[in-house]
Parts: C-alpha cells; sequence; structure tokens
C-alpha cells in the first residue's frame, strides 16, 4: 500500500489561515459604511432661485440654499448613468453663495464623439442644476466647463 | 505563489473604476471596495493584532481613511497594496500604544471556513491554526507581519515593501527568520 506524504504543519496551517474568512464581516462592513456616512465633509450651501429667477422668496425676505454636496450627487449620478462616460471629478465654484461655475472632468470611452457627447452632456448639467436650485440668470451654457482627461476602451463605469 | 487579489471579473467594475467613482463621492463604489478587499484585510489584521475588536476598529479606521485621501492615491501601487499599508499603519500605530492581550480562541475558530466533506480535518485545522496564531504571536512584529502577507495574503515581496514601507531585502531578511522560527515551532504538529 502506497503511503501518502507527510504533510508539512505549517504548510498546512497555513493553507487553513488562507481559506479562513471571517463568518460576521457583513457587520463589520455595515459598520465601516455607517461610520463613513458619518464623516462630514464640508460642503457650502447655494442659493436656490424661483421661476422669476429671483432669490428671495416672499415679503420676508426669505430664502433657500441647498448644500453643494447634494448638488454634487444629483450631478454624478447624473453622469453615471451612461456607458460612454464616467465622472472623474466635479468642482463646483461658488461665489458669495450663488453657483458660478460647474466643472467636470470625464474619461470617456473610446469611439465615443466627445465633442457631441460634450455638447449634450452640458445640456443635461444644466437642467439638472436648474432642477435643484432653480435658474440663476447668471448661470448659463458657458458655466459648464467639461474636460476629458481619459479614454478607456469599454464603459469607463466598469473599466 | 499567486496573489490572492480577488478577480472582479466579467461585468464587475475594476478598481479602477471604483476608485474613480469613490472619488466623486460614490459611497456605492466604495462599498465594493471595502468588501473587496475588507475580507482580507480584516483578516491579516486580526492575526496581526490578536484581537477581534481591534482587528475591527484597525479595519475601519484603515476605510475611512482611505475614504478621506482617495484623492490622493496616485496608483503607483495597485489599490489592495494601498489598503494594506494603511491597514499595516493602523496595526502598527495599535501596537505603540497597548499592552500584550491574550489570544482569543473561539476568534480564531470563526476565522476558519469549515471544511464541508470532512469534519474531522476541520477541526484538525482550527487546532493547527490556533497553534499557527501562538506561534505567530511569539514572532517579532516585522516578521509576523511579512510572514502573513506573503504566506496567507499571497503578496509578492516588492507589494509586501510598498505595504510596510520597508526595502524588499529587509522583506526577505524578516520573512526568512519568520518562516524558520515559524517552522520550528510547528514541528510537534508532524
Amino acid at each position: 500500500m502506497a503511503l501518502e506524504p507527510p504533510v508539512d504543519p505549517l504548510d498546512r496551517a497555513r493553507r487553513a489561515a488562507r481559506d479562513a474568512d471571517p463568518d460576521h464581516w457583513k457587520e463589520i462592513s455595515n459598520s465601516i459604511m455607517s461610520r463613513l456616512r458619518s464623516v462630514v465633509t464640508p460642503s457650502d450651501p447655494i442659493l436656490a432661485f424661483d421661476e422669476r429667477h429671483t432669490s428671495v422668496r416672499d415679503a420676508e425676505g426669505s430664502r433657500t440654499l441647498v448644500s453643494a454636496r447634494v448638488v454634487t450627487a444629483v450631478l454624478r449620478r447624473l453622469m453615471q448613468g451612461a456607458p460612454t462616460h464616467a465622472p472623474a471629478e466635479i468642482r463646483l465654484t461658488i461665489a458669495e453663495e450663488r453657483l458660478t461655475g460647474v466643472g467636470v472632468a470625464l474619461v470617456g470611452s473610446y469611439g465615443v464623439d466627445l465633442i457631441a457627447l460634450a455638447d449634450d452632456l452640458r445640456a443635461d448639467l444644466m437642467a439638472a442644476v436648474a432642477a435643484q436650485i432653480g435658474r440663476d440668470p447668471d448661470f448659463g451654457p458657458g458655466s459648464v466647463d467639461i474636460a476629458f482627461v481619459d479614454v478607456v476602451e469599454g464603459d469607463p463605469n466598469c473599466v | 505563489m499567486a496573489a490572492r487579489a480577488p478577480d472582479p471579473g466579467p461585468g464587475t467594475p475594476s478598481d479602477e473604476a471604483l476608485v474613480r467613482a469613490a472619488r466623486v463621492g460614490d459611497d456605492d463604489a466604495f462599498r465594493q471596495i471595502v468588501d473587496r478587499y475588507g475580507p482580507g484585510m480584516y483578516r491579516y489584521a486580526m492575526r496581526l493584532v490578536g484581537n477581534e475588536n481591534d482587528a475591527g476598529e484597525v479595519t475601519q479606521e484603515a476605510f475611512v481613511s482611505a475614504w478621506r485621501s482617495l484623492s490622493g492615491f496616485a496608483g503607483r501601487s495597485s489599490l489592495r497594496t494601498w489598503l494594506f499599508r494603511l491597514v499595516h499603519r493602523r496595526a502598527a500605530d495599535l501596537q505603540r500604544h497597548r499592552r500584550p492581550t491574550p489570544i482569543n480562541d473561539d476568534l480564531l475558530s470563526r476565522l476558519s471556513k469549515p471544511a464541508t466533506d470532512n469534519p474531522l480535518q476541520h477541526v484538525l485545522d482550527v487546532e493547527l491554526v490556533a497553534a499557527l496564531q501562538t506561534a505567530l504571536d511569539e514572532l517579532p512584529w516585522h516578521q509576523r507581519a511579512t510572514w502573513l502577507l506573503r504566506e496567507v495574503e499571497g503578496m509578492s515581496y516588492e507589494e509586501i515593501a510598498e505595504a510596510m514601507a520597508l526595502t524588499v531585502g529587509s522583506v526577505r531578511g524578516h520573512l526568512h527568520r519568520g518562516r524558520r522560527t515559524l517552522a520550528e515551532r510547528m514541528t510537534r504538529w508532524r
């Protein structure tokens, strides 16, 4: 009868250790994510405008402000929705509580017409900004800068 | 030895895509990073510090630090190596500020995946891993860390050097001494 070669105990222990996974990882993962959500980054308020392009909402002069964090999140989701491009950076320029500029850096998909994509995206970004803070009369197409910083083969949201 | 970086697989976002999305505030993307690399980081922390609560804390702090400093991740090393560097640093900070704590055997068994087809082998493996942990705990810090990163996490010497902020030569030296000591300590299991 053939004898099995003796297994090195350190090698066996190493293999067992490599195969070990924490059985309560989900709890730890949830706790990490909940801690991350409590890490609040500074965010500027942005003045909202009504349909008359004024920021004053009533006779008392009350105003509505929207956090830049909210606007950034909306723009991010908008730009993550297509396989042609993905956002690499989103910058909001705010002066005296007014949004004066949006700058986005994008990674495009190879083969896409980047100029046409930028034109479409600029209109979408402006509409998304308007949906969040109304129409500031000074915020126009020239306030939105789009830069393609890279192109990749395939969907930049995955590659 | 094959590195143990998980293969994202077809249709799953690459590390680069997840980092890009997380940098613009996408916490769902960051969660995928956490679930892709967190179990390995936690396992490493657990074997390095030998305490479940400390390992959890160290892993959490590493990810909070990663979230805050993603814009500084230049991609010179892989995402995995960068994350292991963060968890190693947090574990080293903890080690400097605490007294030795006894190894918790229950915690070690919670790390072991049951061998579904061989219960006896599973029991033996649990005992063997517990013996390994005792031996590891007696190793000097750098020897323990290099051994874990190489033999359990499957990192290359260069990746270990990056994760531990050491030279490759120093990694080789620590690993050689760690292997020799562990082999001696585990001989009684032959």
